[in-house]
């Protein structure tokens, strides 16, 4: 026979360990950029972004920048689909979306955990599992990111200006920041 | 000062051979699910999948990315019966894992997506990783999930063989703070 049951609630003081929320957008009017501030950031050994995306416009890809650092060329990645990958030295990517013309109601994803943040000593990476799907097609990449930067982060902008687009992230995205102790 | 928030909600270990696991009041308090599947099945070549709000109807579609025997698979899957979690698997595996991300679940002014990163764990066969992501074209919010062995031909059949003893599904909430 199974075993079912159910367990009470959230505990009211994080500890070490525990994995506690930073912060949430939910977005009711166009959108470029959702900031969140990390305070005390050497508290958190690993960051880890969730969201549910729609873009405004034309442009499916937005991205990931640390402490309001915009210069393209602090940025890395390299992105797989398993058949195909690509890549850019002088960018940020952190996921996709679907565009403003993609099925209603369909939102894409973003599961994007943040590495060495709470370092000074070496570059911030993360790795990113993303997509979209569509009624009868999808994308499912998965990519690795880096901010070619040694800085403790204290700041997380997800943006949707990294490919130079002019699209912004649609009503009702979602964007949440959590932290692991 | 933040609190922790990555609850078990939910969990079910299945002591004996059974047809599904079902979550029939899924807690609405939180934003997000995180779901640890670790299961075994009956047949050859099929695979796991999950049903949401017991709806059979075929809105449910996925992509699966897999790495198999030194090469990759890359598989669409519309307009669906259940939502797919792992690649067909064998019934020799002895494990096969899944983690399962739910996004706003509760909502009401989406449809719903989830992903899944996924392997088998083979005795003396091949192995394979996947991941897995895909949508419940479905506003509605959440409130159940069943667990069962499913076939992938055509639309897809939901419930083809039990899972195994030892079988387990175990529920997170993650709540979005403010």
């Amino acid at each position: 026979m199974p075993i079912l049951g159910t367990i009470a609630s959230s505990k009211l003081v994080a500890a070490q360990g525990d994995y506690v929320s930073l912060g949430t957008s939910y977005i009711t009017s166009n959108t470029t950029t959702v900031s969140f501030s990390v305070s005390n950031p050497g508290d958190y050994k690993l960051l880890e972004l969730r969201c549910v995306a729609r873009s405004s416009g034309g442009d499916a890809g937005f991205g990931l920048k640390f402490n309001n650092d915009t210069a393209d060329a602090s940025y890395a990645w390299q992105r797989n689909y398993y058949v195909a990958s690509d890549s850019n030295t002088s960018s940020s990517y952190l996921g996709q979306m679907p565009t403003s013309s993609s099925d209603a109601d369909t939102f894409g994803i973003v599961l994007a955990q943040i590495w060495n943040a709470d370092s000074s000593s070496k570059y911030t990476s993360w790795m990113s599992f993303t997509g979209e799907r569509r009624s009868t097609t999808g994308f499912a990449p998965q990519l690795l990111g880096v901010w070619k930067n040694t800085a403790q982060v204290t700041s997380v902008q997800v943006t949707n200006d990294t490919q130079g687009g002019t699209s912004q992230f649609a009503p009702n995205t979602r964007i949440s920041l959590y932290g692991l102790k | 000062m933040p609190t922790s928030t990555y609850t078990q909600i939910h969990k079910s270990i299945l002591g004996s051979g059974q047809s599904s696991i079902s979550f029939t009041t899924i807690n609405s308090t939180y934003t997000d699910l995180r779901i640890i599947v670790n299961a075994r099945i009956t047949n050859d070549g099929y695979a796991i999948g999950m049903r949401f709000n017991n709806d059979s109807s075929g809105i449910y579609g996925f992509r699966q990315n897999s790495a198999i025997n030194n090469g990759v698979v890359v598989t669409d899957k519309n307009n669906f019966v259940y939502a797919g979690i792992n690649r067909q698997t064998t019934n020799n595996a002895l494990d096969n894992l899944m983690i399962v991300d739910i996004f706003d679940y509760n909502a009401t002014d989406k449809f719903k997506t989830y992903c899944s990163q996924s392997a088998m764990r083979a005795a003396n066969s091949a192995a394979d990783t996947s991941f897995v992501l895909g949508c419940y074209r479905s506003t509605n919010a959440i409130t159940r999930i069943d667990f069962a062995e499913c076939g992938d031909g055509g639309s897809g059949t939901f419930g083809t063989g039990n899972l195994q003893t030892g079988t387990s599904v175990i529920i997170y909430g993650i709540k979005a703070g403010s």
